[in-house]
């Protein structure tokens, strides 16, 4: 973890920019780019190639949720941890059902943005409590999934670890509840994440087929 | 926001429309009246008494139209003089016309034009004022033909019909345009809050997020002022985002009451988590489950030790309504669990098991030393079936 994390910090209020951009390059982390509005998020982050986009979610002209989609679908390599001071709401989801690997609010401390950030670099999901709340919900939402969609459904497993994330345990504290290894705690978490996106597209393939347009575009 | 006055507004602009209305159908029976005294006057007993009352009829048309334009002026006082002028319109027939030709099917004079004070009374009072005019305007004129031939009994019956519709769309027309108005007051209610939100995101919940995350790094007083800044946030913020607009009667949000429980209480810290849509059950139940937290979360404060954190979840698997509150402080044996329970100061034999248990759920407690207390409620789902 010695190699130095490359990263573009995206946020709308310059004075926080500054301050998020300041510690990171402090604790040895290359910010390579920094953005104001979604628009320019995108253009950034397909010039750099960051391994993470730091983004706030209340952006002007492109929202940081429409900023994620695209970021992910330009650079799939580059992984979108979200920052937001809007807490916990339904654009915290949107973002991560476009592709945002991690959520963190913003009066988490220094170490805590750059373990998440590490985290957020290898593709390991960073969850809140509230984050894991609000994906068991959506998955509750899809109450009767079609055959053919099996694999969008969370396993017993998997709702029982993502149970444990909204109460407040920590992956350590859930492998040793439920004795597992700690990397198959975040594995479970990983794939509640990939189910949610991949149910997601689901969901924007067959609306688009509803609307009679070409699925493939 | 000025929601009641914005309401009236736009309750007097619907009911204006029916102002001009008959403003244009008074103009119109005039003419109508006018076109048959002209064709009639030389078969009246008294032509020129006829052309007369036609030339009063002229006047308060057009003092009527402008009166009536003034909204003060629509009252008793204006209906009652309009109405009773145009009686004497319809009794002054009586002398008019020929004795024959009264008692026949010839209209009265005024013929429509007389209908303009009915409908002005029924469009103020509704159903009732529109019925009581029409009923005196037939006695009129039943009394001034001295008969009751089959045209009149016609018209009786239309004038009934008459004042009752047109009252009953006068208060119809006022009921939903007074709906419509509190409709958009609302709506531009939630665009002014989503504005606001956006505002306080963009300035002072920035600032608070960056005074907490400082404040906390210098220690020392600065970790107070970042407590300070980091309550201010999630006070603002949870104001900011509350949801416009209340459950219907007798429901309420499960999820807004327990998230607003968790952004208020210090101590223990509570971070709630839950779906994004609203958990809406019988009030009274959301009241008893909001109790049963509450307590628990009292519970936590005194014997969880200081510092301990608390978790809230809100969970609906199938056929199930599941709220948790873990904690992260000392926890307990099961032995002293079930010793506290006996003694009745946990508080959880009593009120929190009666409350849930009463709303056909239960409650489960787990723990274990030094690994908390996990407190889950389950209800059954049956509860909010109404939703």
């Amino acid at each position: 973890v010695t190699e130095s994390l490359r990263v573009v910090v995206v946020d709308d209020h310059p004075m926080w920019r500054a301050a998020v951009t300041r510690d990171l390059v402090e604790a040895g982390v290359d910010v390579v780019g920094e953005a104001g509005d979604g628009e320019k998020a995108v253009n950034v982050a397909k010039a750099t190639r960051p391994d993470v986009v730091v983004m706030d979610l209340q952006l002007p002209r492109v929202s940081g949720v429409e900023a994620t989609r695209a970021i992910r679908a330009a650079v799939p390599e580059t992984h979108v941890l979200v920052l937001s001071a809007s807490g916990e709401q339904a654009d915290v989801l949107e973002a991560v059902k476009a592709g945002a690997t991690g959520y963190l609010v913003k009066s988490a401390s220094a170490p805590e943005l750059l373990e998440a950030l590490r985290r957020t670099a290898l593709g390991d999901p960073v969850f809140t409590p509230g984050l894991a709340g609000m994906v068991l919900g959506a998955f509750r939402a899809v109450a009767e999934p079609q055959r053919d969609e099996e694999d969008v459904r969370l396993t017993d497993r998997e709702t029982e670890v993502l149970r444990l994330v909204a109460r407040g345990l920590t992956y350590k504290q859930i492998a040793e509840r439920l004795v597992l290894s700690h990397r198959t705690v975040q594995n479970h978490v990983q794939n509640t994440l990939r189910k949610l996106q991949l149910h997601t597209r689901y969901e924007l393939v067959r609306y688009a087929l509803r609307k009679g347009m070409d699925a493939d575009t | 926001l000025d929601a009641p006055g914005t309401s009236a507004a736009a309750t007097r602009d619907v009911v204006e429309t029916l102002w001009r209305a008959l403003a244009a159908f008074r103009v119109a029976s005039l003419a109508y009246a006018g076109a048959l005294v002209w064709q009639n006057a030389h078969n009246y007993a008294h032509p020129v008494a006829g052309r007369l009352v036609y030339a009063g009829m002229v006047v308060w048309t057009v003092l009527a139209t402008a009166l009536y334009a003034q909204r003060r002026l629509r009252r008793w006082p204006l209906l009652t003089l309009d109405f009773t002028l145009a009686m004497v319109a319809v009794s002054a027939t009586r002398y008019v016309e020929t004795a024959v030709r009264v008692r026949g099917n010839v209209p009265t004079l005024p013929v429509s034009w007389s209908v303009a004070p009915l409908l002005a009374w029924a469009i103020v009072a509704g159903v009732t004022g529109g019925v009581a005019a029409a009923v005196v305007h037939s006695v009129v004129t039943v009394a001034a033909r001295g008969a009751l031939p089959q045209s009149t009994f016609q018209s009786c019956v239309l004038l009934l019909l008459a004042g009752a519709v047109v009252g009953q769309v006068a208060t119809l027309t006022r009921e939903s345009a007074a709906r419509l108005a509190a409709a958009v007051a609302r709506e531009s209610a939630a665009t002014e809050r989503a504005r606001l939100a956006r505002d306080i995101h963009d300035s002072v919940l920035q600032t608070l997020a960056l005074v907490h995350r400082r404040g906390r790094e210098l220690g020392g007083v600065g970790s107070e002022l970042a407590e300070l800044a980091a309550r201010s946030e999630s006070d603002l913020r949870s104001l900011v985002q509350r949801e416009p607009g209340a459950p219907p009667t007798g429901v309420a949000d499960l999820r807004a009451a327990l998230a607003d429980l968790a952004a208020t209480r210090r101590s223990p810290a509570t971070t709630f988590s839950g779906p994004l849509s609203p958990v809406l059950l019988p009030a009274a139940a959301v009241d008893s489950v909001l109790a049963a937290v509450a307590q628990s979360l009292d519970n936590v404060e005194a014997h969880a030790g200081a510092g301990a954190n608390a978790w809230l979840t809100l969970e609906e698997p199938v056929g199930e309504v599941v709220v948790a509150l873990r904690d992260d402080g000392l926890g307990m044996t099961s032995d002293r669990a079930e010793r506290a329970a006996a003694e009745g100061r946990m508080g959880l034999a009593r009120s929190i098991r009666g409350r849930i248990e009463e709303l056909g759920g239960r409650v489960e407690l787990n723990s274990a030393p030094g690994a908390g207390v996990e407190v889950e409620m389950r209800l059954p789902a049956s509860l909010g079936a109404t939703s």
